[in-house]
């Protein structure tokens, strides 16, 4: 056993050095370069340090990690470079001679090509990059981001690699290799969002951004493995950011198994020849001729009208553009000589009736366009991009509804499903002025939907009330308006849009007191822009009162019969144009500032309290806070500016 | 003891060897010929563990040298081509196979360095061919391998060159008791240096024999007779070809040599002479007798 294993790993540690060695130029260029962007780094150091800025911190964080986010691209470029150069051997008769008779196994020729590329390209990144820490990190925040970057980098680095040692393994020439290296991450991206990009343009309500949010847009793109989890990680999309680093360990892995399966069944004849992976230039082929069949057929049909007409313009300069890449791509791939043509038009022929079917299929036949999750499948909804989440079976049933309706009113607009458009909003008719004033709630609500379902399986979808195509608009304002109503008078909506005051933690954490509350108090007139400043409660300390006024602001909220209005007045200030005036309610605004010892952080209520929330504004005058209320100590007209 | 078991190897639709099997004995210079595209160099390949067979295996004491780094260690194999990396000097050729090979012979490099005209730094990629070919040599003699193989050596060497590696190779052979196949066409070359002969054609052995076995198992015949001679006298004789100039016959006739010239004997000719034949005449008998000759080359 010890003698099979040590015939097997046989010369690994000589091959390694060797194809370490090989990267020597590679890799002084690389560190070089790297450290150009250190002097940069330096010089922008100095130039924070002078300017003497507040956030000071923060400017030498976000210089650090920018500065390793480039250092990552660059060693993404590396690592394709230094692989076709690495595993070019396989693409010269003359060195599979050389090689081939090299006493070591073909995986162990793999692997210490592949580890000796991997560290030549590692150690001038990971070096690089800890010196730009070094210098300009200084929280532990940047610091768990730099880390986490310069991982990644290093995980990036193994996958692309891995993935362009695959497919040199799979080519018969470097050129080959480099083409496919550089197309199929190209590719890959480029068929997905153009797909993405299609069904939305043809499907209104689908959300086409939501594909750049997951990891799917880089799924078989190794190029862009630590962009995108560079750009979840500065986002805050945790989920996506660990999927991203699970899926690029789980692809590295399978890419470095798949290339020890081609080192083992390659045929070394087909150096300077032909694929080894018969089918691969046919994908590669395939996905191109989408891709730019989908280009051009969108870039054809872009602002034009709805009509069956457009669905035949897509159709045609989808055909003939993905035809002429396809022979374009033959040709190259073929180097003049003579390739069977025929299958290779076959392929085409089935790609883009395929292709072209998925994409009409989708507008029908597949039911997406009207697709509404079951009520038994649904766990939550998070309606409106105020990421508030409804789990109310009744508010489930209600945004479903709003759902139908908007669905409906936009399908019919658009003379579904002969609409092709990439700007959708751009070509149609805002419906304001008379609508908005009359359904103020529907206009100025962001009709997302997102169905949060079982298995951690979500379905979103946007519509838009105010634009639409037709003259006159198709939605059901009436029957709009009357459920947003609903939703906004529900008790879980109340609950929702005041979190502080039903999450008793926020205010006193583990039970304990805020270290102070800080009370103002403001009274807004029925027009909105004209508001009082009442007086200043000032800071409180007293848990009773605090207590009180807390649960006096619940009991009122809970008993508020028209709290729809806070929706509109929370932020949301309208205009009736037909009498040339603000809409709105007189209303007190309590102002409570507060801060705890835990985290040290000041933090603010905002409490919205109309004129009946009789509980409340007695609290405050039994307290002896009567003055407070009903004296302004100054007053502000803003009508004037808006 | 290599032996090359049933192989066979196809490139797509073509196959280079069918089911090929012959044996060379250790320590012996085998000259590998055959016409172009015979399957030579991909027979070397295979031994070396380059490509691959589709079938059959190349084994040395039994062991199959394909994925077995233990096997070609004891093997080294200069292409038609050899290789060499661009900024590849003797030098860092040499310390890239002492790496490998433990057989390396330090001593022997430092020797053929000074018999040879190449100095150790200067870039391989810029000498000639035949310079290239010497640079190849020099470090397959220093690794002291068990079996050599080498394809087409002798391609692109001045004669004085040519001289010398037969020289050298002959010396490996003694002192390292190696086991050298030579690919060659350059039959002259091989004539002075193999001991046994392997002729392939059209993917398959056609002869495999001591090179001396070979030679006198074949003779040419020249003999002038005063008549005619009568239909089926030779029918007895196993006659490859015979070519007539006036009255001169010249017979290329594979057998016992006795037995043939009693046959002619008997015919009672004026004039008679025993020739001895050249590897190259001999390759050229044995290929007529497959059906590879100038005349039907032509005829086509």
């Amino acid at each position: 056993m010890t003698s099979t294993i040590s015939s097997t790993n046989k010369n690994f540690a000589k091959l390694y050095k060797w194809a370490f060695g090989r990267n020597r130029a590679l890799m002084i260029v690389f560190a070089v370069l790297m450290a150009v962007g250190i002097v940069i780094d330096i010089q922008s150091l100095i130039t924070i340090s002078h300017s003497r800025i507040d956030n000071y911190d923060d400017s030498m964080g976000l210089l650090g990690y920018g500065s390793i986010l480039v250092a990552q691209l660059g060693a993404v470029c590396f690592s394709v470079i230094s692989a076709i150069h690495t595993f070019n051997f396989l693409h010269n008769k003359r060195s599979t001679d050389m090689f081939g008779a090299v006493p070591a196994t073909r995986s162990t020729l793999y692997f210490s090509h592949l580890l000796g590329g991997i560290t030549a390209v590692s150690i001038p990144f990971t070096v690089g990059s800890f010196i730009v820490m070094a210098l300009t990190c200084r929280t532990t925040q940047y610091f768990m981001t730099d880390v986490g970057f310069i991982l990644m980098g290093i995980v990036a680095i193994a996958a692309v690699y891995s993935f362009t040692a695959l497919i040199a393994y799979c080519c018969g020439t470097s050129l080959d290799s480099t083409i496919i290296t550089i197309g199929a991450n190209g590719i890959y991206m480029g068929v997905v969002a153009i797909f993405m990009f299609a069904t939305c343009s043809m499907i209104p309500g689908l959300v086409g951004s939501v594909i750049f949010n997951t990891p799917i847009i880089t799924l078989f793109a190794p190029v862009g493995f630590c962009v995108f989890f560079d750009a979840y990680c500065t986002l805050g999309q945790t989920t996506a950011m660990w999927t991203t680093v699970i899926w690029s360990i789980l692809f590295t892995a399978g890419m470095i198994l798949l290339g020890n399966h081609a080192a083992k069944t390659r045929k070394m004849e087909t150096a300077q020849n032909e694929f080894n992976i018969k089918w691969l230039p046919i994908v590669i082929k395939a996905g191109i001729s989408v891709l730019a069949g989908g280009f051009a057929g969108m870039t054809a049909v872009s602002g034009q009208g709805s009509s069956f007409s457009n669905m035949f313009i897509f159709s045609f300069w989808y055909i003939i553009t993905g035809f002429a890449a396809f022979i374009i791509l033959h040709l190259i791939f073929s180097r003049g000589t003579k390739v069977k043509f025929l299958p290779s038009l076959l392929t085409y022929a089935g790609t883009t009736a395929a292709a072209l079917g998925l994409l009409f299929a989708m507008t029908t036949g597949l039911g997406i366009d009207t697709y509404i999750p079951a009520e038994s499948n649904i766990n939550s909804i998070t309606f409106q991009s105020d990421e508030m989440e409804y789990k109310d079976p009744e508010n489930i049933k209600t945004i479903m509804e709003l759902h139908k309706l908007m669905m409906e009113g936009t399908l019919e607009d658009i003379s579904h499903p002969y609409y092709i458009g990439i700007y959708y909003n751009s070509n149609s008719m805002y419906y304001g002025t008379d609508y908005e004033t009359k359904y103020p709630l529907t206009f100025h609500a962001s009709f997302n939907f997102k169905y949060n379902k079982k298995f951690g399986f979500t379905t979103e979808r946007e519509y838009y009330a105010y634009f639409g195509r037709s003259s006159t608009p198709k939605y059901d304002y009436e029957k709009i308006e009357e459920l947003l109503k609903k939703l906004y008078n529900s008790d879980e909506y109340k609950k929702l849009s005041n979190p502080e005051l039903w999450k008793a933690e926020s205010i006193k954490r583990n039970g304990e007191l805020p270290v102070s509350a800080d009370i103002n108090i403001m009274v807004y007139s029925e027009q909105a822009e004209r508001y009082s400043h009442r007086g200043n409660i000032g800071l409180k300390t007293d848990e009773t009162f605090l207590d009180g006024l807390v649960d006096a602001l619940k009991k009122d909220i809970l008993a508020d019969k028209e709290y729809y209005k806070h929706k509109i007045a929370a932020g949301i200030y309208y205009y009736d144009y037909s009498n040339n005036v603000y809409i709105g309610d007189r209303y007190y605004y309590l102002n409570i500032g507060y801060r705890n010892d835990s985290n040290n952080i000041s933090e603010m209520i905002l409490v919205q309290v109309s004129e009946n929330y009789t509980n409340t504004l007695n609290y405050l005058r039994n307290n002896g806070y009567a003055s407070e209320l009903d004296n302004p100590s100054f007053s502000v007209d803003d009508s004037d500016n808006i | 003891m290599l032996e090359i078991k049933n192989i066979t190897k196809k490139f797509g639709d073509k196959t280079a060897l069918e089911n090929l099997s012959f044996t060379v004995p250790e320590g012996s210079v085998f000259g590998l010929i055959g016409s172009n595209g015979s399957g030579k160099s991909t027979l070397l390949r295979i031994i070396s563990g380059v490509f691959k067979p589709d079938g059959g295996s190349a084994e040395i004491d039994g062991i199959s040298t394909y994925e077995n780094p233990d096997m070609k260690e004891k093997c080294f194999f200069i292409s038609d081509y050899p290789y060499f990396y661009n900024n590849s000097t003797l030098d860092s050729m040499a310390a890239f196979y002492k790496e490998f090979y433990p057989t390396w012979d330090e001593a022997k490099f430092e020797k053929l360095c000074s018999i040879f005209p190449i100095k150790k730094k200067d870039r391989i990629i810029n000498m000639s061919k035949g310079m290239q070919r010497q640079a190849a040599l020099m470090v397959a003699l220093s690794v002291c391998p068990k079996y050599l193989m080498l394809d087409e050596i002798f391609d692109g060497l001045d004669p004085v060159v040519r001289q010398l590696i037969k020289k050298l190779i002959m010396e490996l052979v003694s002192d390292n008791k190696t086991t050298v196949i030579i690919a060659s066409h350059n039959l002259r070359e091989l004539e002075d240096v193999c001991d046994h002969i392997g002729l392939i054609h059209k993917g398959g052995v056609v002869m495999e024999k001591d090179l001396d076995e070979a030679k006198l198992g074949i003779h040419r015949v020249q003999a002038v007779f005063e008549n005619e001679l009568g239909e089926g006298v030779f029918n007895d004789l196993d006659i490859v070809s015979v070519k007539k100039q006036g009255r001169m016959m010249t017979f290329t006739i594979k057998g016992d040599g006795q037995a043939i010239e009693k046959a002619i004997q008997a015919q009672k000719p004026i004039y008679m002479e025993m020739l001895p034949l050249t590897l190259e005449e001999v390759f050229i008998s044995e290929m007529e007798a497959v059906g590879y000759d100038i005349d039907n080359i032509l005829d086509k």
